[in-house]
Order: C-alpha cells, then structure tokens, then sequence
C-alpha cells in the first residue's frame, strides 16, 4: 500500500514510501528525522507543526505527505543558514521569547511565511500571522517583540 | 562582569537549541529497535472488571506485547497517598483509568490491538460531583481506603480521614471566629466556585522506556520530578533505584500536569515485557482527559468588617474535587488553606479544606495549585466588603493587607512583605481613579504564595582545564529558565567568567545530583544557594593549590582578573588558567559540591491550631498585585481586557528577562482561566478534550501587558530572590472579576466569566 514519493524538504530530496495517511508530519519526524517540527494537538489547532509549504505556513498535520510531492518544504532545521541564525531566531534568543520552547519551531516558521511577504509587519499583522501559533509560557508578550525586532533589523 | 552578570537581562542558554529545532524533546527519541505503546483506558466512570481478556490483541500481526495487571506487582503506589494501581485489575474509577498497555511494531498497530482487548465491566453508579461524593450516603470510591498506606509524616492526618470520599482535610484556626464576627459591623457571606481546568502545556506527556540486559530499566519522560519518578518506577516495579534511570529531556511546558510520578512505571513496565524499547505519546484528547488538571473548587467566605474597614474575621469553607485518587490533594488543601484567607491582618480565623474523591481524573499541582480558585473567591469577596463600609478597594487593601512583620493566616511572622508597594505601584501604573468610559472598570488583586522549601538538593561544578566550566545538576528544565537562564548567571557572577563558557548537564537521575523537582517554585532558590556553595568549592580548591605554589596562607588569598594574587601584593599572583591547566597532574581535577535545603519558617503552635497541613508556613513567601481593566459589552456579555499591570515582589530579579517572561506568561494563563478555560464533564466525561473547546489564550487575545518588579529580598534567599515561577498566574482572575463588577455593578461568582454569566449578571443587577 505504501507509495514511494519525494519530497523536496530544505532544499534537498528525499525519497520516502509513504502510506496515503501518513502525514506530512508524520513523515518529517519519523521517516526524515527532521523532529524540530513538533506535534501538539494533531488536529490543526495548536501550530506546533507549522512549516512553510511553497511560501506558505501550514499545519503539516493537516497535510497528506502525498500532497507534499512538488512543493518546496521548508522547516525549522532550514531556517539558519551557513552565516548563522536567521535574524528571527536571533531575536528570539535575544529578547527572552523561548521559554519551554515546544511552541517556537512553528512560531518561527509562521513569523518566516510573514516576513518573507511582509518584511515590515504592523505588530497587527504579526499577530494576525501567528494567531494559529498557541504558547502557553510566555504569554506571547516577548515573541511579539522578537518578530518586530528582527523586522526592524534589530539586533 | 564580575559584578555585573547577576540582575543582567542574559537570554538562557538553551535558547539557540531552542529556536533551531535541536532541542531533543522526549517525543522525538528514537532508538533503534523502538516499538510504540498505547494505554487502554476504561470508557466507564465506575465500574467493575470481571474479566480481562487480551488474547485477540496479542494474536494481531505487529503485536509484540499486551501488558495488564497481571504482569506488574500487585501493589498501590503514590507520592503521598498510596491509592494508585498501574493496570486495573479489579476496579476503574474514571473514564481514562488505565486497564492495559499495547506495545506493537507501529502505532496504528498498537491502537488497533488496544480495540481487540476484551474487558468485561459490571458499571457502577459514579458520583463525580464532589458535594454528591461527601453525602454519608454516596458510594465509596476506594472501598478499601482504610486498608491504604501513607507517608509518615501524613500518617496522623491520614488516619483521620480513612474510609471515606473526604479523603484529606486541613484546618487552620486562629482567635476566636464566632466572636469575631460577632463584633462586627457588617457580616458578608458569599458563594464561588472554579471549575477543572488544565495547565494544557503544548506538548503533551511524552515517555520512550527501555531495559538492558541486566535488567536496568531507563526512561525518557516529560516530568518535571525525574527523582520522584525514579523512587515510584522502582517502588512500582520492586527493582532497586540503581536500576531505574530517569532522564527528563528539555520539557514541553509543565505548569503542573506533570508534577508527579505517574505513567512512567507503567511504560516501564512495558519494555520490559516487550524486551523492546517503546514511545508512548499522549494524543492531546489524552493529555486534556486525564493529564493531571487543575481542581476544582467551591469556596464559601465569610468575613466580618468594622465600620472603619477594619477586617476581624474571615471563615473559609474549601471544597476541591481531587478525582480519583489523593496524588498531591495533601499539598494542594495546605497550600489552598494559605491563600484563601487573603493577603490581610485577620485576628479571628477559621478554614477548612476538604478534598474530595469523585470518579473524574486525578487533579494535580497546577501552577499555583488551589491559588487562582480561592483567591479569585476571596479577592472579589474583599471588593464586596470594601462596598459595604464605602472604601475604595485599593483604600480597604491598603487598610487591611500585611506589611512587614505582621502576622500570616496562621501566625507566622512575615518578612520581606512587599505588598504593599507592589498595590502602590501597581495602581499608580494602571492610573487607578482616573475616570473610565462606561462600561469600563478596573478591578486589583492581591496574592502571595510560598517558595518550597524543606526539599534538598545537591549539584557539582566543574572547573575545566581551559578553564572552561561543567554544571551538573538535578533540575529539570520546563521552560521556566531557572535552570538555564538563572543558574550561569550564578556561576558567572562568583567566578567571574562569561555564560558562553558554562555548559549545563541536568536532570539525569544517573549522572547529576537529587533535586526533588520543578516544583512550589522552588528551582533557583534552592539551586542558585547549591550552586554559590558549589563554586566556593571550587574556589577554596584553587587558593589551597595557589597557597602552596604561592607559600602563603590560602586565607590571604582573593581572585582577580582571571588570577589568585596574595592580597594587597598583585604581583604575587598566578593565573587560574595555570591552576586548571595543571590540575589533572597536581591535586586532581577540581569539582566543586553544593548541596542546599532549608526548613521551612518555624510554626508557632500557639499563634494559631493547624492541622492536615504539609505548609503550615509559607517559606520566603512572594506577594503580587495585579490591576485589570476591561470593558464589558452589555449586549452581549462578552469582556475584552484592555490592560493588565501585574507587580510582583521577587526579592530579586536574578535575570529580568526571565522573571518577566514567568509573568507575561502567567498573567495570559491567569486570563484564561478568568474568561473561557473549564474542562466540561458530562457523566464522567471530559467533552472538549480540544484546543478549540478548550480555549486557551491565542496571540490575538492579549492585551497590553505591564510588569513591575519589586525587590524586597528574602533573608534566606540566593541573593534575596523569591520564587517566580508559580506567583503571576494567581490573582489575574480575581482582579479581571472585580473589573467586570466595577464595569457594570454585575458580580459573576463563578469561573470562568463567560458572556452567559455575565448577562446573567447583568439581568440579576436589573
């Protein structure tokens, strides 16, 4: 019943026999060992799971792993590069957004989609993008700071 | 940066593996060989087992083990109570009481054979209201109470309640109550309740156990009491605790959900039939079910106030439905004892707690346990008294709450009371009095709560060879930051390096020293003292071996600037560098050791009679003030907060960023639980075991939060500080629902304030 696919996570190709319910999720944590993403609800609700599809923040436990054949995939262990952290992880750190920090794959993924359409958000639309993103540590107060710091190019 | 790294706002120094997704969670291990585990949970409230059959599940394909009662030993365990069986056997008390555990090659496969399983129940009628569960009349939830053991230091409280559904009770009292009030001016009595709620941390339970050949049994599990878990795993199992190795990985949240040895002896006890190593992950419908939430609680108030203000007695009555079994019901009643009264100078006094078996999960030591239910209850009781003899609320606060020196509810003298100028400036903030459009109030809280004491720990500090140093150390890290973000700072400040060159190693019952857990807010005061001592260690190791290159006295020895010099002749110096570099080949290598505890304060039995209480005091106790506003739309009932100021006396602020982030953070769940958290039971069962009928706070629903932090130091604490960590969440509720009846003169006596309860309100105001 599994198919072989392959998915395009971070730049690189996998391939990956997958079952046709096996999420994306599923398939980035327990097949590609990709486990920075997080599983919080498996419903859609919480955004523990985010990661940014052809441009896109997405429940990537809503996602059939299927679905996930041609599109660019980009998750948490995507997000530094060779030069170091993104300039959202580094104010995240910075500015004490990361407390037990399950929450903070998917956050950051979310802020990312935004501000690679959006590159100054009105902190409006910081929360708008991040209001399927739930924390339960920090009361979300700093991560509002991270996200418009890194915008503003705050260091 | 010697003096400096303490009170700096330093990021924690996790956060990079944090932000990265290198952060290895407990849910994300794989080992090889893994298998998956699933629990079968009772579908019935109350019923009992005739008969359990599992041959069908066994014989699936992929089905490696079934797991029942029949193959772990026949004992009760619990922290304080032992009322907790890992595999049913004869009885379930709650829908999610565990019957069997599936370990298969797959998950799909496990929950498949957990539906083969054949169970035979014979329902029973289940009482799960707590007021139902206290009638003489109602069924027995443990029928074989009296038979059940009990801690020592519990055995005489315990012995008092044995045989029934009333299965702990505290009392506190002080003066004469009945006098009291009769001398007052005005007697208010009031009714308020608080319903389950759950601390819902992100990422649910999460456990991977696994046995070596010897027969050591290792787990992985998302708790914050590794050390407590390696005693049940072992009591559980009957193996000796050096065998059983507890490892608690970066947490997911915790806010008390996961506070107590629970499920980790059963997924034990599962790889070792299984001879497999197995993840068993909660899915979040199990988590909100039956992972450990808050009680709750009815709360009746009394209280009798002069003509002037003045406050002269205050009867409590508590009522908190612990569920099923007792689990942490004792600390919970001694803690909820303590609050309840408030924050005020009270001659006559008189509580009393119950905790009540119901078949509905077990509750646990939410963040604050017993704190927002009754100061909610007694915080919008005062604004009613404050009414009744014509004061301004922050007027009757200032009038009656306790400054330093005075008396708590139970006599102990306080110290280090910054309530007051947490009030003051925390109302000074919210620009208290100033005139508000209609249909808007503000409304203030007040609240203190304890940091645990009385419970040890130890931790070692390495002095690399570079110079470098290793922290090893008990305490977990569940995202409160004490462990990563306040402990370099310690070492940073006494050994004047910089925090990129600490590395922390911690909760691995193997490989670092006892810490009793990520509990009562009690991390960084215990472990910043073990770890200053820890560092003196290593200090005193260092001069004695300058001493002897030096040919001085190690007493007129001081380190400066990265050197030991002879005091008052710099130039007689040597670099610690040197010192570490030649460590291994001169005295060794140098490991420093703290280890700390402290009593809690002294009870002075005739201030006041207490008994069923574990905290008749309340250590180096913190004391907060929160200010709401909000505004109240008549229409529909529904409540935006526009502002929270929430000031909070920690004694000191060891890392600022930190200690606001413990308040943001527990001011948006003290939000919650004031506007739409409630687990909704019907006949037993949890209906909205999800994010969505489960609201918890979105980043679209907070309003501006500020913070005031106080420093008013503890004398026993590190460098002054208090905990932080449990504080914020409590008085956020109580100060929204007096916003809400200063907005519209409509009081709403039950949580959460939804728009229904407020129009009803509202009508009832008329």
């Amino acid at each position: 019943m599994k198919e072989l696919i392959t998915l395009r996570v971070n730049g690189r190709g996998h391939e990956v026999r997958v079952a046709p319910w096996d999420t994306l999720l599923d398939v980035l944590r327990n097949e590609l060992g990709l486990t920075g993403t997080k599983e919080g609800c498996g419903e859609g609700d919480c955004g523990a799971c985010t990661v940014v599809m052809d441009g896109r923040a997405v429940t990537s436990c809503l996602v059939l792993a299927r679905e996930g054949q041609g599109r660019e995939i980009q998750t948490i262990e995507g997000l530094a590069s060779d030069h170091g952290l993104h300039p959202l992880q580094e104010a995240f750190v910075r500015y004490g957004a990361v407390q037990c920090g399950f929450c903070i794959p998917g956050m950051l993924m979310s802020a990312k989609a935004l501000l690679d359409v959006t590159p100054r958000p009105t902190e409006g639309e910081v929360r708008a993008a991040l209001a399927g993103n739930l924390c339960r540590c920090t009361g979300y107060v700093k991560i509002v700071e991270a996200v418009m710091a890194a915008a503003a190019g705050r260091r | 940066m010697a003096t400096s790294a303490l009170g700096s706002r330093s990021p924690r120094l996790d956060a990079a593996d944090k932000t990265t997704g290198k952060a290895i969670f407990a849910g994300d291990l794989a080992l090889p060989g893994l298998a998956w585990g699933k629990f079968l949970l009772s579908p019935h409230a109350h019923a009992r087992i005739r008969r359990i059959d599992t041959t069908r599940a066994e014989q699936l394909p992929g089905v490696i083990a079934v797991v029942t009662h029949r193959d772990v030993p026949d004992v009760l365990v619990g922290e304080l109570v032992k009322d907790i069986r890992l595999f049913q056997k004869d009885k379930v008390r709650y829908i999610g009481d565990i019957v069997a555990g599936v370990v298969a090659e797959d998950l799909r496969t496990a929950e498949e054979a957990v539906k083969l399983i054949e169970v035979d129940y014979e329902v029973l009628p289940a009482v799960t209201d707590a007021e139902e569960a206290m009638k003489p009349s109602s069924p027995l939830i443990h029928e074989e109470h009296k038979s059940y053991q009990t801690i020592p230091p519990l055995a005489e409280a315990f012995k008092a309640v044995q045989g029934h559904n009333i299965c702990w009770h505290t009392e506190i009292r002080k003066g004469d109550v009945e006098r009291g009030l009769a001398e007052a001016d005005h007697v208010l009595e009031e009714t308020y309740t608080a319903p389950m709620g759950h601390g819902a941390p992100i990422e649910p339970h999460a456990l991977v156990a696994s046995v070596d050949a010897q027969g050591k049994v290792t787990v992985w599990t998302a708790t914050q009491v590794p050390f407590v878990c390696r005693e049940q795993v072992a009591e559980a199992l009957h193996l000796p605790m050096s065998k059983v190795r507890i490892i608690a990985p970066p947490i997911g949240g915790g806010f008390g959900a996961k506070c107590q040895a629970w499920v980790e002896p059963n997924v034990a006890a599962m790889a070792i039939k299984a001879r497999r190593p197995v993840k068993l992950l909660f899915t979040r419908e199990e988590e909100f079910m039956i992972g450990q939430p808050r009680h709750p609680a009815k709360v009746h108030v009394k209280s009798g106030v002069k003509k002037d203000g003045t406050l002269v007695a205050r009867q409590v009555r508590v009522i908190l439905d612990t569920g099923y079994s007792t689990m942490l019901g004792p600390i919970v009643s001694s803690l909820g004892s303590m609050c309840a009264p408030g924050t005020y100078r009270i001659p006559n006094l008189a509580v009393d707690v119950d905790v009540v078996f119901t078949n509905k999960p077990s509750c646990s030591a939410v963040r604050g346990p017993a704190g927002p239910q009754t100061v909610f209850a007694v915080e919008s009781h005062t604004d009613h008294l404050a009414k009744l003899v014509g004061m301004d609320p922050v007027e009757f606060r200032l009038k009656n709450c306790w400054d330093e020196g005075d008396e708590g509810p139970t006599g102990q003298i306080l110290q280090g009371v910054g309530l007051k100028e947490a009030l003051r400036r925390a109302a000074e903030k919210a620009e208290w009095g100033r005139p508000l459009p209609p249909n808007h109030g503000r409304g203030v809280a007040l609240a203190w709560w304890l940091t645990l004491a009385g419970f040890g720990c130890a931790v070692t500090v390495t002095l690399n060879e570079d110079g470098s140093v290793t922290l090893q150390t008990g305490a977990v890290d569940h995202g409160t930051g004490s462990t990563f973000g306040g402990l370099p700072l310690v070492i940073a400040e006494e050994l004047g390096i910089e925090t990129d060159q600490i590395s922390v190693i911690n909760s691995d019952t193997d490989t670092t020293p006892f810490d009793y857990g990520g509990v009562g807010s009690r991390t960084t005061f215990n472990q910043a003292h073990a770890v200053r001592l820890a560092v003196q260690d290593v200090k005193r190791q260092l001069f004695e071996r300058a001493g002897q290159m030096l040919e001085v006295s190690p007493d007129d020895l001081e380190m400066k600037g990265g050197k030991i010099a002879v005091r008052g002749v710099p130039d007689k110096a040597i670099p610690v560098l040197m010192l570490t570099h030649l460590a291994p080949f001169t005295g060794g290598p140098i490991v420093g050791r703290g280890t700390f505890n402290t009593p809690p304060p002294a009870f002075d039995p005739k201030k006041a009679t207490v008994k069923g209480s574990v905290s008749p005091t309340f250590n180096a106790p913190s004391f907060g003030a929160q200010v709401a506003e909000v505004e109240v739309d008549p229409e529909t009932g529904n409540i935006t907060v526009k502002k929270v100021v929430a000031a909070l006396d920690v004694g000191r602020a060891l890392n600022p960023l930190g200690v606001e982030g413990q308040i943001h953070g527990g001011v948006v769940q003290g939000i919650g639980i004031a506007l739409t958290e409630r687990s909704e039971f019907s006949e037993g069962r949890m209906v909205n075991p999800n994010f969505v009928d489960f609201k918890i706070p979105l980043i679209t629903d907070i309003p501006p939060i500020e913070t005031i932090v106080v420093e008013n130091p503890a004398d026993n604490g590190p460098y002054g500080a208090k905990g932080v960590g449990e504080p914020p969440v409590i008085p956020t509720a109580g100060a929204i629902a007096n916003a809400v009846c200063a907005a519209t003169g409509a009081r709403v006596r039950d949580l959460p304030l939804t728009p229904e309860r407020v129009l009803e309100a509202l009508r009832r105001r008329g």
